[in-house]
Order: C-alpha cells, then structure tokens, then sequence
C-alpha cells in the first residue's frame, strides 16, 4: 500500500447529488472533510449539445446506462434479472450530470405509508423536519416554478419563473382541465433567468446531454465550487473498494485506487457513503469481514434489499399540428398529481403522478424514442415519421413501487470494474400492487391525451431504460433489526458509518427523489454538525 | 475509398439502404444521400458491427441469387423488399443494427433536417424560442381545492 495519508475528520464517498450537498453543508460550518469520486470533471463548454452529431451521444459514450457507456469510470450493473435497467452517470455531479432536472419533493404523506395505507414502513423523519433542507436545497440548485400548487404544503418562493410551457404544455394543460384534474407547472432544477452566475435556459431540449449554458443544475457546477471555496478537499479518479474497520469496530478509513491505479488507504473519523442506491449497498456488500461476514452494517440483512426505481409506462399522443415539440427541457413542463394519493375505490394503495414530457431530435424520434421501438422502415417510413416528428408529446407515468425484499442488489459473482472490484447485480419484479396501479395510470393517461385532442395514443406499458431512481437498499428506521441506519442516517452496527443517498429511502413516493435525497443529505448533516 | 466495406459492399449497401428509406418529395433515399459511407465509418469501429454486417449482406445477396438468380441491386423494390423482409427475420441482429444506423445517419444529415423545416444546426448554442404559455390557467387548479391528504 502506498504511503499513509493524514487522517480527516470526515470521509465522503461519492460526489453525486447526496455527496456534494453533505460535503458543502459540513465545508461551510469548517469541518474538515475530503470526498473521494471514482470519476472526473466534466467540462461544461464540452457537451455535445454543439456538435452536429449530437443525438448520437446518447446511445454510446454519453447512455445513461453505464453498461453501454462501459466507460473506465463506470461499473457494469447485471441487469439480466430486472425489467427495468439502473441508469447512473459517474463523476463529479453524479447523475446529476445526466438528469432531467425534474425537481417534484415528496408529500407530506410519503413519510406516514404504514399509519396511513397499512403497508411498507413509516419513515422516521417527516415532511416537516425536511422543509428547510428542501428550501435550502433548492437556494443552491435554483429551482424554477411557481408557488401555490394545491398538491403540497405551500413553499418558499421559487428561484425563477416557470419553465415556458410551449405548445406541449398549453396543450396538455388545457386537457387536464377540460377532465377538472390537477396539473401544476414543474417544479425544475433547471433556471429560466439568470441565477448565481448561471445562464438561463433557451429551451434547446435535451438535457440529458449536459447543459453547456449551465442553465440545468448539476452538483458540479452549484454545490462543488461553493464547498471547495469553502475549504472542503475533492480528490478524483479515487474508486473505494471497502470500507475499512477498528478492532473496537468503527470505521477506520477506506480503501481504494487512486488516478494512478495505486492501492491507498485514507483514515477517518466517520464515513458517509453517498454512492447511489446500487452502488452504496455494492460497497458495503464488498466490505464484508470476519466481523460482519454478510457484509458491513448489514445486521439487519437489508443491505441491498427493497430496492426500488418507480416503474415508467409511457403514454405518447400525436397530435395534428406542428407543436414544435423538440424545443424545450425535454423532461420539464408540466405535471398532474390528480392520482397521487390512495384511494382504496381504485383497488391498489398509494398512487402514481404524470410527468409531461416533450418529443425528441430527429435521429431518436426515428429510433422511438421512449415508445415501443424504432419507426418502420420501407415505403411507410417518411408518412410514420412525419406524422410522429415535432407533433407528440409524452405522459410519463410515474408509480410508486413498494419496498419488497425480493427486490434487491447483491454481488454478481462474476462482474468486476476495471480495477477488479465485483460489480453488483440487480433482481426486480413488480407486484400486483405496481401492475395495478401502472394499469390505472395508463388508462387515466390515454384519457388525458384524448382530452388534450391527441389523434393517435401509443403506449408503451414498461419502460426498460428507465431506472433513473435508486432508492431503498438500506433503509432508514428506529429498530435495528428492521432498518440499516437510523433516522440520523447513522448505521445501527457502526456509530461513525453514514449512509446519505438514496438508499436510505424507507418508501420510493411516486415523484422524481432527488430534491428529498439532497433534503435528507442535509438533514443528516445538520445533525451530524449538531452532535458534533 | 470505404474503411471496410469492399466494392461489392459498398454498392449493394447503397441498394439496401435506398429501400430502408426510400424516396419521398424532398426527401432523398438514404443510400442516394450516401449515408452508405457513413455506415461503413460506424461498422468499421466496431468488432462486432463487422461480424453482423459481414454475415448479414452475404445473406442478402444470397437470397437475391437463390430466389431470382440476380445480384440484389438488380432486382424490382418489391422484391428487394420482400427479401429484406426475410433477413429482417432470419438476421435480426444484424438487420436492426442496420436500420438503427441508416436513421443516425439519415436523421443527421444536413439535407434531411432541412427537408424537416428545421435550420440544420446543433440546439446550442442557439437554443429554441418557447411560448410561455397560459399560466392564468393556475387559479383554476387552486380554486379546486387542496389535494395532499393531511396526515
Ligand atoms: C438519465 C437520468 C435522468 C434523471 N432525471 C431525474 C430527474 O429529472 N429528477 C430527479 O429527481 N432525478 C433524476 N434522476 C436521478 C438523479 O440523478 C439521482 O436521484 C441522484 O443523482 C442520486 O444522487 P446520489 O447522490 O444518490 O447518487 P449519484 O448522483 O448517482 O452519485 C453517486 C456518485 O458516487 C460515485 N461512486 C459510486 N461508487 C463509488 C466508489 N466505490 N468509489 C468512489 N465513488 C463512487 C459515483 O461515481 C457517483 O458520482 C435521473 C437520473 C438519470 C441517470
């Protein structure tokens, strides 16, 4: 092992959208703090939204999906056994950096399943104790919006103003009323006006590309800068193998290999995983030892158990005229959470929110987009695509999934990353409860595309590529033969293991999570600040 | 001169390519645009790519000399068709590789977005104008009424 390194305070592992808000929470307030991130900076000016082949990116080195990036910084993710693929970027921003920047929070509801619905768990926190992390989460990200929806606990005022609807989302708007159902412009981490040195949006749609005007949120480019100015220490190109013990049984440090591909350890006080709701329970899975021989903190037996992603069925409209539907953040307009909460009539528990989505470029219009498949070829071809092209536009159905144990990320036995580190393997399937409820969605969303005056619905009742959320796989809660950490994000088994991600989530809600996961981070640094 | 694909290739490529999108008004056929060359750019880099093309245009061009005795550039579009119906069947790797890159190099090309009405032009750094839309629609969802269950 390479030469030893001084000890900190406090070891963050992952800079993602959990990582760089704990890391800038504890920075500002001068503790000493170091992040290590298997993965690099990204360089703003260099996305492919300038390049005339742009639309190619996404389907190789820029997919969301790493197994098809299969980039030196990526892990591979057998995901042989799940309907659904994990989907995760890796660097400095984490997912962030490929993320639509839809920014919904959870309900006040999300946080009480058990007392309210009679199943999953309770979490230990609530809507309340979140409210000023949501705030102050949303002062760093810029958020654009407007306040007043009626489907939440009012909120602070919104960084800038709603994202424009364009066509699209006048559209649709005018069909959730035509049925007398909610709908709400988005919530978006996206800026409309200039905002904290950042440019303003101009609309140009694929966001999932990388945003060169900075307009989009990323960690990157909001909460790293302000961290780093702030003192807290960023090393890159630093893959942790395994979290390191004491002989009195705290975390001792991690291992991992640097830029150079050198084994190091770095020691620390406390350690606070943020890598994501695969790759946090990978890590810890791989960090199994005489002491915890089914892995670190996993007591329980709940690391990498209830794994959950939000099931996506699309519901895509076609529409008689031009609604220039490529212009425009392509996951952010509008939103309706008409069917958010339970209502026993409709046979199923909890609920699912539609998240309107714009059409795509020409190359992934051509390729289906997020429909069935590709766009026939032959005689047919010119009148499918143009008929389709600039004139859809797109209901996501978003599901809340329940956490079920059968649901889970283990260590494939066979898969490594380029350093040798076993990868991990995911296992979904999806309830009656989700099938159900994913039905019901369907059905409510080819109402609403009717409504809207959608000449043609297409559904496509699963969406593959859609495990943009990793949620669950070490769970929060008070008793710790039930929970990996407690509602302080403190693992039951060792006092100074942190867990900050996603993984955490004791139910998934049906709304994008990242403004709950960056919340919860904070939270969990404030108390970590307080007790300190 | 081709990165990989031989004369033979490249012609009966261009062929295949015409039927799998054909001409329409302003439109050109992808094989006439020469999106040919760009395919042959694509399979070049991939050791896979020129495994599935290898095979999969042998077996065009055997099912056009076993069904009509004729190289298959020679034959009428209906029956180009109906033999790359078959290999869509019997090759489906190959055959939806195919496709998938005609339409990248189709739907990049600076003539086709132009035939879509569009400036042929990455989204940035210009972007897009957007309507900002009917926000006055808002008190209408307000004055229905709170809709998150109290807990
Ligand atoms: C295409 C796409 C679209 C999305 N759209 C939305 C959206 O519109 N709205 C929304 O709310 N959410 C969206 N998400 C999800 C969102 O990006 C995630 O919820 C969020 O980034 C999760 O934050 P995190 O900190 O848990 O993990 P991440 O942001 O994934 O960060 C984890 C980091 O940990 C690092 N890491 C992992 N293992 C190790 C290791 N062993 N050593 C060192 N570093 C390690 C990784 O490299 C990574 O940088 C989207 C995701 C994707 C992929």
């Amino acid at each position: 092992m390479a030469g030893s390194r001084d000890e900190v305070d406090v070891l963050v592992i992952g800079a993602g959208a959990s990582g760089a808000a704990f890391t800038w929470s504890l920075a500002k307030d001068g503790f000493d703090v170091l992040c290590l991130e298997q993965g690099g900076w990204m360089d703003p000016s260099a996305y492919t939204t300038t390049h005339d082949d742009w639309e190619l990116h996404r389907q190789t080195d820029f997919s969301p999906d790493p197994n098809v990036r299969g980039l030196d910084v990526d892990y591979p993710v057998n995901n042989q056994d799940s309907p659904i693929a994990p989907l995760m970027y890796n660097a400095v921003g984490g997912s962030t950096i490929h993320w639509s920047a839809h920014f919904p929070r959870f309900h006040p509801s999300d946080f009480r399943v058990r007392t309210l619905d009679g199943v999953a768990d309770d979490w230990p926190i609530n809507y309340e104790q979140l409210e000023p992390f949501f705030d102050l989460n949303d002062s760093i990200m810029g958020v654009s919006g407007i306040t007043g929806d009626p489907a939440y606990p009012p909120k602070s005022p919104r960084q800038t103003p709603p994202i424009p609807f364009g066509k699209v989302g006048d559209t649709m708007a005018a069909g959730f009323e035509k049925l007398g159902w909610h709908w709400w412009p988005s919530d978006s981490a996206i800026i409309s006006a200039p905002f904290d040195g950042r440019g303003a949006c101009n609309n140009c749609g694929p966001c999932d590309i990388g945003c060169t005007r900075r307009a989009k949120a990323s960690t990157d480019i909001n909460y790293w800068p302000k961290a780093i100015a702030a003192g807290a220490k960023l090393e890159i190109s630093a893959r942790v193998r395994e979290i390191t013990l004491n002989p009195d049984g705290t975390a001792r440090g991690a291992i991992f290999y640097d830029a150079d591909g050198n084994v190091q350890e770095q020691r620390a006080k406390n350690v606070v995983l943020g890598c994501n709701g695969i790759g946090t329970p990978r890590l810890l899975l791989n960090s199994a030892s005489a002491m915890h021989p089914d892995g670190l903190s996993n007591s329980s037996g709940l690391v990498g158990k209830n794994l959950m992603f939000h099931p996506y069925s699309i519901v895509s409209g076609i529409f008689d005229e031009d609604m220039e539907s490529y212009a425009g953040p392509n996951g952010c307009s509008i939103i309706s959470q008409e069917f958010y909460e339970t209502d026993p009539s409709r046979g199923f528990v909890r609920g699912y929110a539609f998240q309107i989505a714009r059409g795509a470029g020409p190359v992934t219009t051509a390729q289906g987009g997020m429909g069935a498949g590709p766009i026939p070829w032959g005689g047919n071809h010119r009148a499918s695509f143009d008929r389709l092209f600039g004139r859809n536009a797109v209901i996501a159905v978003i599901g809340e999934d329940l956490p079920e144990l059968h649901n889970q990320v283990t260590i494939d036995p066979e898969l490594t990353d380029s350093d040798g580190i076993p990868a991990p393997k995911v296992t979904y399937t999806m309830s009656d409860n989700s099938i159900k409820l994913m039905a019901h969605g369907m059905a409510r969303g080819e109402e609403v595309m009717t409504a809207a005056g959608a000449i043609d619905v297409q559904i496509n009742p699963l969406l593959r590529r859609g495990g943009w959320h990793l949620l669950g796989t070490a769970r929060m809660g008070n008793d710790p033969a039930n929970s990996v950490v407690d509602s302080l994000g403190r693992s039951h088994d060792v006092k100074n293991l942190f867990i900050i991600d996603g993984s955490v989530f004791v139910t998934a809600g049906a709304v994008n999570p990242t403004p709950t996961i960056q919340a919860v981070a904070l939270h969990i640094a404030d108390q970590f600040k307080q007790n300190s | 001169m081709a990165q990989f694909f031989s004369d033979e290739q490249t012609t009966l490529t261009a062929s295949i390519l015409n039927r799998i999108v054909p001409s329409d008004g302003d439109f050109p056929a992808a094989g006439d645009l020469g999106v040919g060359e760009f395919l042959d750019g694509v399979v070049a880099g991939s050791a896979e790519l020129k495994r599935l093309f290898t095979t999969g245009l042998m077996a065009v061009s055997m099912a056009a000399a076993s069904q009509h005795s004729a190289t298959f550039d020679a034959l009428s579009p209906d029956a180009q068709d109906a033999i790359l119906r078959d290999v869509e069947s019997s090759q489906q790797e190959f055959f939806s590789e195919l496709v998938r890159q005609t339409y990248n190099g189709y739907y990049m090309n600076t003539r086709v977005i132009e035939a879509l009405g569009l400036e042929a032009r990455p989204p940035q750094p210009k972007g897009f104008p957007l309507e900002v839309g009917n926000l006055d629609l808002i008190e209408q969802v307000k004055a229905r009424g709170i809709k998150y269950r109290q807990v």
